[in-house]
């Protein structure tokens, strides 16, 4: 009987013990589970549970001209929108807000009565009035502050400027070009949280401090950005024009100073523009047959080359044939015997026609390549294009093209392209890259910007071609002379292409000038496109020139030519 | 003689209450040391959330002011913006100079390129010619090479 029991007994403990055992088996196998195998995923769901991550979004670089006058700056405004659905009383919401939003009160009510749970009521509205908003405590109505970029002079330079949109990306201009750069890097506090999901500022964090967005200080001079802007407004107004743009540049460095497009539009209010082909900077992102300003590139290479001289001589029956086709001047007259000062004076397109193909196709557009045309200049602004410039051996370049790209028909080129090609002849041959940013300003280091200059022509050569344009000034261009100051210049009038030819009614009338002739401090390119009061360069853009270029010699300090000489003598 | 009288039962009684005695107060000395601990630590902890806090509400208030200052150097270079600058000046009357007559001094110090010399040296030149007395001291300093200019044109 007990032997029975015993056996019993020793039976149930066994059992129990394989019951235990297979429990702590369990148990272990679940501890390795937590611990080895799955130990991240739980680490992780632990941490969730009390540790948090905050994004420190940086402070985009702001922009200021070459005298540290703010260009575009950093504000928080406030995005004001409602929640229909937990408005009571959409009347009464829309009579306090309508006046400080400025938005009619019957589109509120109209807003603010759909059964819908979001609307945008106003964006970016100041401080002031989202603070007043706020301070209300409107059911439904939500006050939300947002970083806003601000363009305090409004439209000046905004071509220049491009714009940020609400989500903090630059386009267009310098703030499209350099957006990388001035948007900064995210900075991101990890760290304990509190019930309501704050970083806890005493708890344990980890703090990787945003990189704040670099800072660039342009070339561009405010006020002489100013003073062009107004010139070009008026004259477009004034010669009744479609559209126009300016450039002015330091000859010496390539630093543009001013550059001006119009009609241009308020980088504040970017989403108001209807036509986004406005936001295209046409100094840089438009081409343009240049017509007889490219002559000064002609001469230059042909000078340059050794087979003409200023004087050498050339006889103008009044037109040329090149590669089959008739070339004429402008007039469709012939001045008989001419020298090449005359040529470009008269502005006549024989002549030019008649030094390229001297100069032969091959040199020719080595040439063109030096001075930088069919290729980007590099300049620091988005939306910049190449131009077009076709070559021998091009499919769609024809023996012709030599003779009318002599005279700037047939290829393309971009405002600042011509520009810089015209700034090596005032530059002892030597040719700049524009540039538009002086420094780049990375907390306390300071990258500046090195001009970087290449020899497109010899000294020699740019002085006698500086001779030969300001006869051009002084003999045909007399509306581009300021008494006092010699000046070199060329006018160009290019018809338009169309398809099948050139539209008959409609030109592009420029002018490309720098001063002092002797010691150049400032050049500028005047262009503007289909004046309706004359079609001519001489008679539309040379007096537009004038009229700037007695500006400078104000702004930029430049006494007259013998006040000059005569302080250097003394 | 006392003691004679007391039977070992008693003794063993008392010296059992005086282990009691020791031990309740051993256990109330760790009590209070454990809730002076507490008390320190939770005094701490609170102190430490309340500074937390304070601050949290310190950095709102940062960020706050620089939102403010930054809106009113907007303001202020809108403010000074060339638009209304130009059209504040015309207000005023002011209008372009119809004429401007420009005179040679003799001597006037003109910061001149120096040729062949070194950066730093035409670094230095430009230095030099950057006057950054008051403009008292610059007026006077002046009038006083003025004088000098005319002492020396004499006879």
């Amino acid at each position: 009987m007990s032997v029975e029991v015993e056996e019993k007994h020793r039976w149930r403990l066994f059992l129990l013990s394989a019951v235990m055992i297979g429990f702590v088996l369990v148990l272990i196998g679940q501890l390795v589970r937590w611990q080895i195998v799955e130990r991240e995923r739980f680490l992780a769901m632990a941490a969730a549970e009390h540790q948090g991550a905050r994004i420190v979004a940086p402070r985009r670089g702001t922009i200021v001209d070459r005298n540290g006058r703010p260009l575009a700056m950093n504000v928080v405004a406030y995005d004001v929108s409602a929640a229909p659905n937990l408005i009571a009383d959409p009347y009464q919401a829309a009579d306090r807000l309508w006046p400080v939003l400025n938005r009619p009160r019957d589109e509120l009510i109209s807003l603010l009565s759909q059964d819908v749970p979001y609307v945008p009521l106003a964006r970016s509205v100041p401080m002031s009035v989202g603070a007043t908003i706020g301070g209300w405590g409107l059911s439904g109505i939500t006050v939300e502050p947002s970083p806003h970029r601000f363009y305090p002079e409004g439209s000046l330079a905004a071509h220049a400027l491009g714009f940020v949109n609400a989500a903090g990306q630059g386009f267009y201009g310098v703030e499209g070009f350099y957006n990388d750069l001035l948007e900064g890097e995210e900075g991101v506090l990890h760290g304990e949280h509190d019930p309501w999901g704050e970083i806890i500022p005493i708890g344990e964090s980890q703090w990787q401090p945003p990189r704040e967005g670099r800072s660039l200080v342009l070339t561009l001079d405010r006020n002489i950005q100013f003073m062009v802007e107004q010139e070009l407004a008026a004259a477009i107004e004034r010669y009744q024009a479609q559209s126009g743009t300016v450039i002015v540049m330091d000859p010496n460095t390539g630093a543009i100073l001013a550059m001006a497009s119009y009609p241009t539009y308020n980088p504040n209010t970017y989403y108001q523009v209807e036509d986004e082909r406005l936001f295209t900077d046409p100094a840089v992102g438009d081409h343009y047959e240049p017509g007889s300003v490219f002559k000064v590139i002609t001469m230059a290479a042909a000078l340059d080359a050794g087979i003409i001289t200023p004087d050498t001589p050339f006889y103008d029956s009044g037109s040329i044939e090149v590669g089959g086709r008739v070339i004429q001047n402008w007039d469709r007259s012939g001045r008989g015997n001419v020298t090449m000062t005359d040529v470009l004076v008269f502005s006549l397109n024989t002549g030019a026609a008649h030094v390229s193909t001297s100069l032969g196709a091959e040199r020719f557009y080595a040439y063109v390549r030096r001075f930088g045309f069919g290729l980007k200049t590099e300049v620091e602004l988005a939306g910049e294009v190449p131009g077009v410039v076709r070559v021998p051996g091009d499919p769609e370049w024809h023996e012709s093209d030599l003779g009318t790209n002599a005279f700037g028909q047939g290829l393309a080129v971009t405002p600042l392209q011509m520009i810089t090609a015209v700034s090596a002849v005032a530059n002892h041959g030597l040719l700049p890259r524009p540039y538009i940013v002086a420094q780049i300003i990375d907390q306390e280091q300071v990258i500046s910007t090195r001009p970087y200059l290449q020899q497109a022509i010899s000294p020699e050569v740019a002085k006698e071609l500086t001779e030969m344009m300001v006869a051009v000034v002084e003999r045909s261009a007399k509306l581009a002379a300021v008494p006092g100051y010699r000046i070199a210049g060329k006018t160009g009038t290019a018809q338009m292409p169309i398809p099948g030819g050139y539209d008959p009614n409609s030109t592009i009338a420029s002018f490309v000038g720098f001063a002092p002739a002797d010691e150049p401090r400032f050049i500028v390119l005047v262009k503007i496109v289909k004046p309706t009061v004359s079609p001519w360069g001489t008679e539309v853009a040379a007096p537009v020139f004038k009229r700037i270029a007695e500006q400078l010699f104000l702004m930029m300090n430049i006494p007259p030519d013998n006040v000059r000489q005569q302080a250097m003598v003394e | 003689m006392a003691g004679a009288h007391e039977s070992p039962e008693h003794c063993q009684k008392t010296s059992k209450r005086r282990i009691e005695a020791r031990t309740a107060l051993i256990v109330g000395l760790m009590l209070a040391a454990l809730s002076l601990i507490g008390w320190l630590y939770l005094t701490q902890t609170s102190h430490l959330a309340v500074t937390g806090y304070y601050i949290q509400e310190i950095e709102q208030r940062k960020a706050r002011l620089q939102e403010e200052n930054a809106q009113l150097e907007a303001e202020i270079a809108a403010l000074e913006s060339a638009s209304r600058l130009m059209a504040r000046a015309k207000e005023l009357g002011f209008q372009p100079p119809e004429r401007v007559t420009y005179v040679v001094v003799a001597n006037y110090p003109v910061n001149e390129e120096v040729s062949g010399a070194t950066d730093d040296q035409k670094a230095a030149v430009v230095d030099s010619a950057v006057d950054t007395s008051p403009a008292l001291v610059r007026w006077w300093r002046g009038l006083v090479a003025q004088f000098d200019a005319w002492l020396r044109a004499q006879p």
